[in-house]
């Protein structure tokens, strides 16, 4: 049934889409140009989506391994535009084609130029691919792993705030009260290997015993660059926490030990000069109160983590002055993510968990909005591991 | 099942025959505030340009009157102004365009952007870009123009409408109906 209802709002979407687009308006300049102008549909229902598609397969080492071909994600999104201040809008993901989830759902009433207040399902502002996760817009298969491992992308929680820009400042800033983490529930979800990613509520009957703060300021000021700063603040949650005699210290103390205080500050660039794009991004999570939580939880989750990546390509079509849409961008990417940047004084650091990728690879946008990708992968460890893998995908957004 | 896709048809039908159009009072007072400052103590008559339909059938595009403006001071002519509309990411925004008699662009200006994500093409500093083009050229987007990182649509849209609007006036010219 759900299957049957997705394609039929598929199916509606590509109409509803060719129907009131006048929007994307370079290449049939009569028909579009004609469109611009009239440009007067008070149209209140957008629809776009993105997809990825991936082939990844692990080479050259001593035994054999079998790839992997997944539809993994496909998204689609509706901005619903109730009137000139007022829009809802909803991302729905189907992940590895079996999981339906939702990305983001939350109002936005535009209260003036500069502020905006929202409420619902909210991404959590850190680094760059959290929010700007379309495929198009980052260059390799796979999203970088410091946006896994320590940022946990898609991170997104429900909650409100403010949102909106200082224009004399060419700040744009995001305030929001959310969720947090759910770190205890029948037991510990935070771990060495991939921190906090399995702490995510996602919106899906979260439940909260007390709030965190996140934000990110932006600046805009300077054609072609943005540089942006993050900050993630508050304790996780702990289903430990709920039903505790209020009076009772013994208690209090013990569940004490199930939640951790997470302070996460990130520090992003993209600078874009005409053939040339580089980008890079620097995430330091302090995480307080380990040595219990990992006794309490049986975890080894590091003390603090840290993760970083610069990366620059260049597209190859500019210098040899091909008309039309299409970019070919060639990339490298150097990339440190480390779960075990520090640990509790009782445990020993596992260097498996300090890990370093260098990708490269093409990003081949046939036109606007679709890409073919191809990267290399060299993932190195600590503890002396290494992998190779070779990847391919499929990225399309509207 | 059926009951689904009629109500989806039923909601295309009415998308489609929702066609009036209404500046909201915000985005008219942003007219007004631009055209003080590039004319000041200047009383500016906006006049909609009306074509014949033999001459509309003559150009490659079609003209909305209510979009576009000669503007007038007293009997000299001091310009030119379009209005439009472009996609941002879940929402559309309003924007318009400036032309000096010679039909360069003397300013470009977001009068209304409704939603936060892309917000940062309103910028005054990002806009300035487009000044003192013509014809629509030397605006293409990565080489003319700088990309906002993380403001991809809003960008494509604005600079492709005002590429499109730039051609369009210079159209109107060549064919002798600006006059």
């Amino acid at each position: 049934m759900i299957r049957v209802i997705t394609i039929v709002i598929l199916l509606a979407g590509l109409q509803v889409n060719a129907q009131v687009s006048f929007i994307d308006t370079t290449s049939n300049a009569a028909a579009n140009s004609a469109a611009n102008i009239i440009g007067n549909k008070s149209n209140k229902l957008q629809i776009g989506s993105y997809a990825q598609i991936d082939y990844n397969q692990q080479f050259g080492d001593t035994i054999s391994h079998q790839g992997k071909l997944d539809v993994h994600r496909l998204v689609l999104f509706f901005g619903y535009h109730f009137n000139d201040r007022t829009t809802f809008v909803t991302e729905i993901e189907a992940e590895h084609v079996k999981e339906f989830t939702i990305e983001q759902a939350f109002v936005n009433y535009n209260i003036n130029p500069a502020i905006n207040f929202r409420a619902g399902l909210l991404l959590i502002p850190m680094g760059i691919v959290n929010e700007y996760h379309e495929p198009t817009t980052f260059n390799g298969v796979e999203r970088p792993n410091s946006d896994k491992y320590i940022i946990p992308s898609t991170w997104r929680e429900i909650g409100a705030g403010f949102a909106g820009k200082l224009e004399s400042a060419a700040i744009r800033y995001q305030f929001y009260v959310v969720n947090g983490f759910n770190g205890y529930d029948s037991g510990g979800n935070f771990r060495g290997t991939d921190g906090l990613r399995k702490g995510r509520q996602k919106g899906a009957e979260s439940y909260i015993t007390s709030p965190v703060f996140s934000g990110k300021l932006d600046y805009y000021g300077v054609n072609g660059l943005k540089v942006g700063l993050s900050c993630y603040y508050g304790n996780s949650q702990s289903k430990a926490l709920d039903g505790i005699v209020k009076s009772s210290a013994i208690q209090r103390q013990t569940a004490d030990s199930s939640y951790i205080g997470i302070t996460m500050i990130g520090l992003d660039y993209r600078y874009n000069f005409k053939a040339i794009k580089t980008r890079g991004q620097f995430i330091y999570a302090s995480l307080k109160n380990t040595a219990q939580y990992n006794r309490y939880a049986l975890s080894d989750l590091g003390a603090s983590m840290l993760g970083y990546y610069i990366e620059a390509s260049y597209n190859i079509f500019t210098p040899l002055k091909l008309k039309g849409t299409q970019k070919l961008d060639a990339f490298i990417r150097y990339e440190n993510y480390n779960t075990h940047l520090t640990v509790a004084s009782d445990m020993l650091i596992n260097p498996a968990y300090d890990r370093t990728d260098v990708t490269m690879g093409l990003s081949y946008h046939i036109t606007k909005g679709v890409v073919l990708k191809v990267d290399y992968q060299l993932m190195l460890d600590k503890s002396g591991g290494q992998t190779n893998m070779i990847n391919f995908g499929v990225g399309t957004w509207f | 099942m059926r009951a689904v896709l009629i109500v989806v048809l039923l909601g295309l039908n009415w998308l489609d025959s929702d066609t009036s159009f209404e500046l909201p009072s915000r985005a008219v007072k942003k007219i007004d505030k631009t055209l003080l400052a590039y004319f000041p103590e200047k009383t500016i008559n906006k006049k909609a340009l009306s074509l014949s339909n033999v001459q509309e059938k003559q150009l490659s595009f079609k003209l909305n009157n209510n979009k576009f403006y000669q503007l007038w001071d007293n009997s000299e002519l001091k310009g030119y102004m379009y209005i439009a509309n472009a996609k941002s990411k879940f929402d559309t925004f309003d924007y318009m365009v400036l032309f000096k008699p010679d039909l360069s662009i003397m300013t470009a200006k977001v009068l209304l952007y409704r939603e936060d994500y892309g917000g940062e093409i309103t910028s005054k500093r990002w806009l300035k870009q487009f000044d003192n083009k013509s014809n629509g050229e030397e605006m293409g987007l990565g080489n003319d123009i700088q990309v906002i990182s993380g403001a991809t649509i809003s960008c494509r849209a604005i600079t492709a409408g005002i590429k499109n609007l730039s051609k369009n006036i210079q159209e109107l010219k060549s064919k002798g109906f600006l006059n």
